[in-house]
């Protein structure tokens, strides 16, 4: 029925990570947790999927003694993002 | 997942999103602090100790270092707790850098024509920052203030030397304090 969606943004979680990160500069994945109310293993492997679609980076890092992972959209992540907004709205007409 | 459940999804993380702060709040009131007071240390000595002002006007540089501690302390403290970062926070990064190098030329060429003139177009300086950063983030209170700021530039250009000063106090005030405060409940 909606085979113009994008299948890799038409799952409710990777597309709650991608609205959220669309809206900002980067997010740590307990920001993305805390927001999407997902698990940790489940965004992690939504995470990875967006990562191998190369519509979002993971960055690793420390803050302190503590490990962090950042995530932010790329400009191909933008345009799918863009795209599928775009065909969603050509359901709705 | 149906068309109405993607839409409701987006609308959600989006307005999520836009809740994120950028903290510029606490710069614009301590930094607006600094400079009014830093100003009108200088309107009062030079309108009523005209004298024996310069020993006291030597020291009023100490605010500055002590405005640069407290906003490394903020900033660990910002970078400890913060999760997320905004898109507003790379505009104010960038409007106030582009402010710090006008403000830097802008003193060199003061110091060889006319050592007041950085005090005259001071007004129109910070106005001007804080009026694109208030457009950009859709804050009014900013997009005032910082108009009411460049403004003030005109009457400054007539103005006598002490009340130049005074005028780019309230510039800082106008431009700074008022915003930052009313920044608290707002996304910015």
């Amino acid at each position: 029925m909606f085979d113009n969606l994008d299948p890799v943004l038409h799952s409710q979680l990777r597309l709650a990570v991608m609205s959220l990160l669309i809206g900002l500069e980067e997010a740590e994945f307990v920001y993305l947790k805390e927001k999407t109310k997902a698990t940790s293993g489940n965004l992690s492997v939504q995470l990875d999927k967006l990562v191998q679609a190369k519509y979002i980076t993971l960055k690793k890092s420390f803050k302190g003694k503590y490990p962090v992972t950042k995530a932010t959209i790329t400009n191909k992540g933008e345009r799918a993002f863009n795209e599928y907004v775009q065909a969603l709205k050509s359901y709705i007409k | 997942m149906n068309i109405s459940d993607s839409i409701k999804t987006i609308e959600e993380s989006l307005a999520t999103a836009r809740k994120t702060k950028t903290g510029a709040r606490f710069y614009y009131i301590l930094w607006g602090c600094i400079l009014c007071l830093y100003f009108l240390m200088h309107f009062l000595a030079i309108t009523y100790f005209k004298n024996n002002n310069e020993t006291f006007l030597n020291w009023t540089w100490v605010l500055f270092p002590l405005g640069g501690f407290a906003s490394m302390i903020n900033k660990k403290t910002d970078d400890k707790k913060e999760t997320s970062k905004s898109h507003f926070d790379r505009v104010y990064f960038v409007v106030f850098i582009a402010l710090s190098i006008m403000y830097t030329i802008v003193t060199l060429i003061s110091i060889r024509f006319n050592q007041h003139l950085i005090i005259t177009l001071f007004p129109m300086l910070i106005g001007s920052a804080v009026f694109i950063t208030g457009g950009l983030t859709k804050h009014l209170p900013s997009i005032i203030g910082g108009a009411l700021s460049m403004t003030l530039t005109v009457i400054s250009y007539n103005a006598e030397l002490n009340l130049t000063y005074l005028l780019a106090a309230t510039a800082a005030f106008c431009a700074c304090i008022i915003p930052g405060i009313l920044m608290k409940g707002a996304n910015v």
